[in-house]
């Protein structure tokens, strides 16, 4: 039995547009006459009718997003359950004051908010969810799908699926000529730089041209090139990102060479690797940037005047605070796990918590008419409503008023 | 390479729900029982992604499990048609019906793929004539362009699409069955 079938369905292919070979051709007839299925098929496919009418077929299903699978939604969430478990090891159990959490309690929680009694539904924020803007060079703007969790980032610019995006034609006809191609350099052999952007309660991947992934999280942007060139691979990033870089090897250089690094720049420091896993939590309003390494090793280089750096290990967080740069050890699965749809608090303030949540909800304002000193460890889905949140807090005896979208914490 | 972690999940969903949802409506001639078949052929597949490092090993995992499924859902259809028997006999004989079906499938979705790359007015027009069977007059009044240029995007999209089938060197030689041992 032939068992090429993609092979096969290339020589269909070929014979139908009449490109075959002498010797491909050879090949398909030989396949037909193994079989009166095979020719029973190379005969339906000479029909424009036949394959139409299955091209209508292929192309009308609409694709559900997996958590609107039932089934694959709870085999993701068992997945997430392994995030309780390594939360056992993590070194600062003893700080732990209260536990907020977790994928069991969410789930009872979310029959309770179903309940029509509670008034907050009706105006209630949905989380988040695939959000983003890609901004050309010449400063015009592209909403990428919520369809799609990821764009990937070569010649041209696909969705994770393959589908190309589409760019509006006002900016072909605005721009430059090459601005309609984001991926191709410039004539005069630069490259484009693009920036991803996503906004409060959004999310992006984008895979770069070097084949690293870079998660982007809420009301962050990412700025790199649409190839890189030179000796090293540079990209700027505001917010939160997490990486997997790629490991590549200088373009000029000879077999000894050193490899390119890769550089992430934010606002206090640069982050220097090779190729690695590892995530960096730069957001403006928050007073520290946090580096943490999964895999690999990294350099962190604050900007600062007083030139002080780091070399990370697995498992080690470089925090930088009024350029003081320290270094400890945690779990570093846990500060990712926002990558799988988890927010994370280990010994977190109250404002620090609501911080988090404000890039989450968009139009959630927050305010204190007090603070509680206490410090919070735990963690919740990403997929809760802004009420099941709440009501979290609520749990953990964190009190608050609600007035539409804004939440006021009390004493 | 620096990640131990395979493949995205996400990436071989988008990828293959379509191929496999077809391949089981042809398989089972259901659009419900299809359905059922492809969400737990992903269940499976999402258990076990951490076996995948390449796609191609993925995508025969995906097919393999889709097509116990179509059985088991047609042995579970019981007392219903009598059509299921033969349609089970047929699957089980030898697996004519599903290799064919395989073949169908991956030459609908490489057609499926070059479309999906036309630009977007070939890709408008090519898709309303050839799929939705619209009239050149209802395309151009639909998108508000003169019949013309209806007639040319359709030309070119046709053209392109020629073009791209001939300088198509994705003929990577693939055995999709290797991996029986994964069931």
């Amino acid at each position: 039995m032939d068992e090429h079938a993609e092979y096969i369905a290339q020589l269909l292919l070929k014979h139908i547009n009449g490109t075959l070979s002498e010797n491909e051709a050879l090949e398909l007839r030989a396949w037909a006459a193994e079989k009166s299925s095979h020719a029973a098929l190379l005969e339906q496919v000479n029909s424009a009718t036949f394959v139409t009418e299955k091209l209508r077929a292929y192309q009308g299903r609409a694709i559900p997003r997996p958590d609107e699978i039932p089934a694959l939604r709870n085999a993701m969430a068992n997945r997430g359950s392994r995030l309780r478990y390594l939360r056992g090891w993590l070194p600062y159990a003893a700080a732990i004051v209260f536990v907020l959490f977790v994928g069991v309690l969410t789930y009872q929680l979310s029959s309770k908010v179903s309940n029509p009694q509670n008034d907050g539904m009706a105006a209630d924020i949905q989380p988040g969810g695939n959000r983003a803007t890609l901004v050309l060079e010449n400063g015009s703007t592209i909403d990428l799908s919520a369809e799609h969790s990821g764009i990937i980032v070569g010649q041209t610019i696909k969705y994770i699926d393959g589908s190309m995006v589409r760019i509006p034609d006002k900016t072909v006809s605005r721009g430059r000529k090459d601005a309609a191609k984001p991926g191709a350099v410039t004539e005069d052999g630069a490259s484009n730089y693009l920036a991803l952007v996503t906004p409060r309660g959004g999310q992006y991947q984008v895979t770069l041209p070097d084949g690293t992934r870079v998660w982007l999280n809420a009301a962050s942007s990412l700025r790199y090139p649409s190839r890189f060139m030179g000796d090293e691979r540079i990209v700027e990033l505001e917010g939160e990102a997490y990486f997997e870089v790629s490991e590549r090897w200088s373009e000029n250089s000879d077999r000894s060479a050193a490899k390119q690094p890769f550089l992430v720049k934010t606002k206090a420091q640069t982050v220097v690797v090779l190729g690695t896993r590892f995530n960096v939590a730069a957001y403006p309003d928050e007073p520290e940037t946090k580096t943490t390494l999964i895999e690999g090793a990294v350099l962190v280089s604050p900007v600062a005047d007083r030139p002080s750096t780091a070399i990370l290990k697995p498992g080690q967080q470089a925090i930088l605070s009024n350029g003081q740069l320290n270094v400890r050890k945690l779990d570093a699965a846990l500060e990712v796990a926002w990558i799988n749809g988890y927010f994370t608090f280990e010994n977190e303030t109250v404002q620090s918590i609501m911080r988090k949540a404000v890039r989450w909800y968009d139009r959630l304002e927050v305010e204190y008419e007090g603070i509680p000193d206490k410090r919070y460890t735990g963690g919740f889905s990403r997929k809760s409503s802004l009420s099941q949140f709440l009501q979290i807090l609520e749990l953990n005896n964190i009190r608050y008023e609600r007035k539409a979208n804004k939440v006021v914490i009390k004493p | 390479m620096a990640s131990s972690k395979g493949l995205i999940f996400e990436r071989i969903y988008y990828s293959y729900y379509k191929p496999l949802y077809f391949f089981t409506v042809e398989l089972l001639g259901d659009a419900q029982d299809a359905q059922d078949v492809v969400a737990e052929t992903f269940v499976k597949y999402y258990q076990r992604q951490e076996r995948f490092m390449e796609e191609q090993h993925a995508k025969a995992f995906l097919f393999m499990t889709a097509r116990h499924a179509a059985l088991n859902s047609i042995r579970n259809r019981k007392n219903h048609e009598a059509k299921a028997d033969a349609v089970a006999r047929e699957l089980t004989s030898d697996n004519n019906s599903f290799f064919d079906k395989l073949v169908l499938t991956e030459l609908i979705r490489q057609i499926a793929a070059e479309v999906d790359k036309l630009p977007e007015m070939q890709r408008k027009v090519f898709i309303s004539a050839y799929f939705d069977g619209k009239t050149t007059e209802e395309i151009a009044l639909e998108l508000g362009i003169n019949a013309e240029s209806v007639y040319n995007n359709k030309k070119r999209a046709l053209n392109k699409l020629r073009l791209v089938f001939k300088d198509s060197d994705i003929a990577l030689f693939i055995c999709f069955f290797k991996l029986f041992w994964l069931n």
